[in-house]
């Protein structure tokens, strides 16, 4: 479990720390302040390995990567803060067993020179000329106490990614991110299939009656050769996608498989409160609470809303989960203009939503 | 930013009552500065030193401004009660630590002493200081002892003590003293016009009203302020300056 977090030069962020987290955190903060940023920070240190490690969030905002029209080192500018691309991006977690991880991430000019075919990736079994390799290149480098455990640089030939490994560490912690705005029927098949497989349907389906109890059991059903849809049934004689049902039961959907799916991993769940009504709020922290401590999964949730925080802190006092649980508020620092964090345990959360006090970075 | 935590309202509202005597006498270079909205009631204080929950839970909430609002100064005025100052150290100390941490500062010895306590890149200072007389009492007990004017209604309340005394009935001091400012400011110091609306304005429950309006009741240059005094003047400013 990360319990300790330094964010440096990434989007929004110069140097934001965080020296408090638990099992579960939620955090708040006005608009663009940068929570979703902070999901996606988390996420791209855990999706280092990845070719497509800073495209990936990118492209989940709507915008479309192209080469045509940018130098191809500008592909990655933006989650540069200010775009500056002098000054690399900086992830410092700290684990609870102590174990401290340093990821940078730069831009470096001319980087990959000679190419030795021998260190050519998984990721390109193309043939390509030299005089074709981008200018700039992509660094990444992963030092876990002090020993670097991946070294690579992503660069691209003929205008397709490309990946230069010096050193790289295969087993990374599974993390998956979960958005509003983010959806993929046949991604959720997959997971449900592989939930399935490992015979945990069971889970799925007694989170879903939190919201419907007519629904009988899940099924993911194949509607073509290529793809499957998570179907329901809810007794009406046939099965149906659940994606013809509400929002906040796709919603709730996606959070158990996010869980079930990265066990001793990190789920990152953006606007958490999305499509639940104020009355199963309370039920649906019991079972992200449970899963996640049965699974040993660390939660990220951001939020906007008071009835989604109060019902956090309700369910964390009577349960016993106060320990388990913190609250981090993002909010611009009075002098520096900075982001920064604040750390806000479970017992002061409750007393500034008792006394309406602020506390979501207003 | 300065912040006071104080027990109640009427804590309040003798304060920026002094605050405003005290701004008149000081030069034209510092004020004292605590703006209306920048007061935090406490409303009780945890019967036991060594637990004092509702400070804590005072303190951990200002810290969450710290950043936010450019917090300077915290002060803490606490009545002093039955307690002994040692005691009441103790109280102020142990909320500081939960709040912020012990490695943070060095530890308040004595009132109107000021710490710096560490948090991140910002310095905070506290302070604290007791409401007393002669280290016994509260706020009514300090109001009793200033009170200016002639207070026969409100003496003669000593002769219903002694009656309850010979039944071997105790009114507590605290008690005691709540009633004597109670019929000090209800009979002793309202005027026939205010008699109209005593409630709005002869009463403890106006007091807000009596310290806007009849300051002169009271004698802000006893002694008995002194240290209270010396408690404000820390949160001077210069002037033009707010924050």
């Amino acid at each position: 479990m990360i319990k300790k977090l330094r964010i440096k030069n990434y989007k929004g962020f110069e140097d934001l720390k965080i020296n408090e987290l638990s099992n579960i955190n939620l955090i708040g903060g006005e608009n663009n302040i940068g929570k979703t940023s902070f999901l996606e920070a988390i996420f791209t240190f855990y999706d280092r390995i990845n070719p497509q490690v800073i495209l990936k969030p990118l492209s989940w905002r709507g915008i479309p990567i192209s080469l045509k029209n940018n130098t191809l080192h500008e592909i990655w500018s933006p989650v540069f803060k200010n775009y500056n691309i002098e000054k690399p991006i900086e992830f410092q977690f700290d684990y609870i067993d102590s174990v401290k991880h340093n990821v940078t991430i730069s831009i470096e000019r001319d980087a990959i020179s000679a190419i030795d075919p021998k260190k050519i990736s998984k990721f390109d079994n193309r043939n390509f000329q030299q005089e074709n390799i981008s200018e700039y290149s992509l660094h990444v480098k992963s030092v876990i106490d002090k020993e670097i455990k991946q070294d690579t640089f992503l660069y691209f030939v003929n205008n397709n990614i490309s990946m230069k490994i010096n050193i790289l560490q295969n087993k990374i912690k599974p993390a998956i991110f979960v958005s509003p705005s983010i959806r993929s029927a046949a991604q959720d098949a997959l997971r449900f299939s592989e939930i399935y497989r490992d015979g945990l349907e069971e889970e799925v389906l007694k989170a879903l009656k939190i919201i419907d109890n007519r629904i009988k059991s899940i099924t993911p059903l194949a509607i073509s050769e290529q793809e499957s849809i998570v179907h329901v049934d809810i007794g009406i004689g046939k099965k149906i996608p659940i994606y013809y049902m509400g929002d906040g039961i796709v919603r709730l959907l996606e959070y158990v498989l996010a869980i079930l799916s990265t066990k001793n991993g990190v789920v990152l769940i953006d606007e958490i409160e999305n499509g639940l009504h104020t009355s199963k709020q309370k039920d649906i922290w019991k079972l992200l609470f449970t899963l996640a401590d049965k699974y040993n999964v660390q939660v990220f949730a951001t939020t906007h809303s008071k009835e989604m925080s109060k019902a956090f802190v309700e369910f964390a006092l009577e349960n016993n989960f106060a320990a388990k649980s913190n609250y981090i508020e993002l909010f611009r620092n009075y002098k520096s203009k900075k982001v920064s964090a604040n750390f806000i345990d479970i017992e002061t959360l409750q007393y500034k939503i008792l006394n309406s006090k602020n506390f979501r970075g207003d | 930013m300065n912040i006071l935590i104080v027990e109640s309202k009427n804590d309040k509202i003798f304060v920026q009552a002094l605050i405003e005597v005290l701004n008149i006498k000081n030069t034209n270079v510092e004020k004292i500065l605590i703006d209306a909205d920048n007061f935090l009631f406490l409303n009780s204080i945890d019967p036991n030193p060594k637990k004092p929950t509702n400070l804590i839970r005072k303190l951990k909430d200002v810290k969450t401004d710290i950043p936010k609002k450019g917090i300077k100064k915290i002060g803490i005025l606490l009545d002093i009660d039955k307690s002994r100052i040692d005691d009441r150290l103790v109280l102020v100390n142990t909320a500081i630590e939960q709040a912020f941490g012990k490695e943070t500062f060095n530890k308040i010895e004595d009132i109107n002493q000021t710490v710096s306590v560490q948090l991140d890149d910002e310095i905070i200072e506290i302070l604290c200081y007791f409401t007393n007389v002669d280290e016994n009492g509260d706020l009514e007990t300090v109001l009793r002892k200033i009170a200016l004017k002639d207070g026969n209604y409100a003496n003669c309340l000593s002769s219903w003590r002694e009656c309850l005394q010979e039944k071997k009935i105790e009114i507590s001091d605290k008690d005691f003293d709540k009633f004597w400012i109670d019929n000090y400011i209800r009979f002793d110091t309202c005027s026939k016009k205010e008699r109209k609306q005593a409630e709005r304005k002869c009463s403890m429950k106006a007091f807000d009203y009596v310290m806007q309006t009849k300051k002169d009741i009271f004698d802000f240059s006893h002694e008995v302020l002194d240290g209270l005094k010396e408690f404000l003047l820390q949160f001077k400013v210069p002037i033009n300056k707010n924050k």
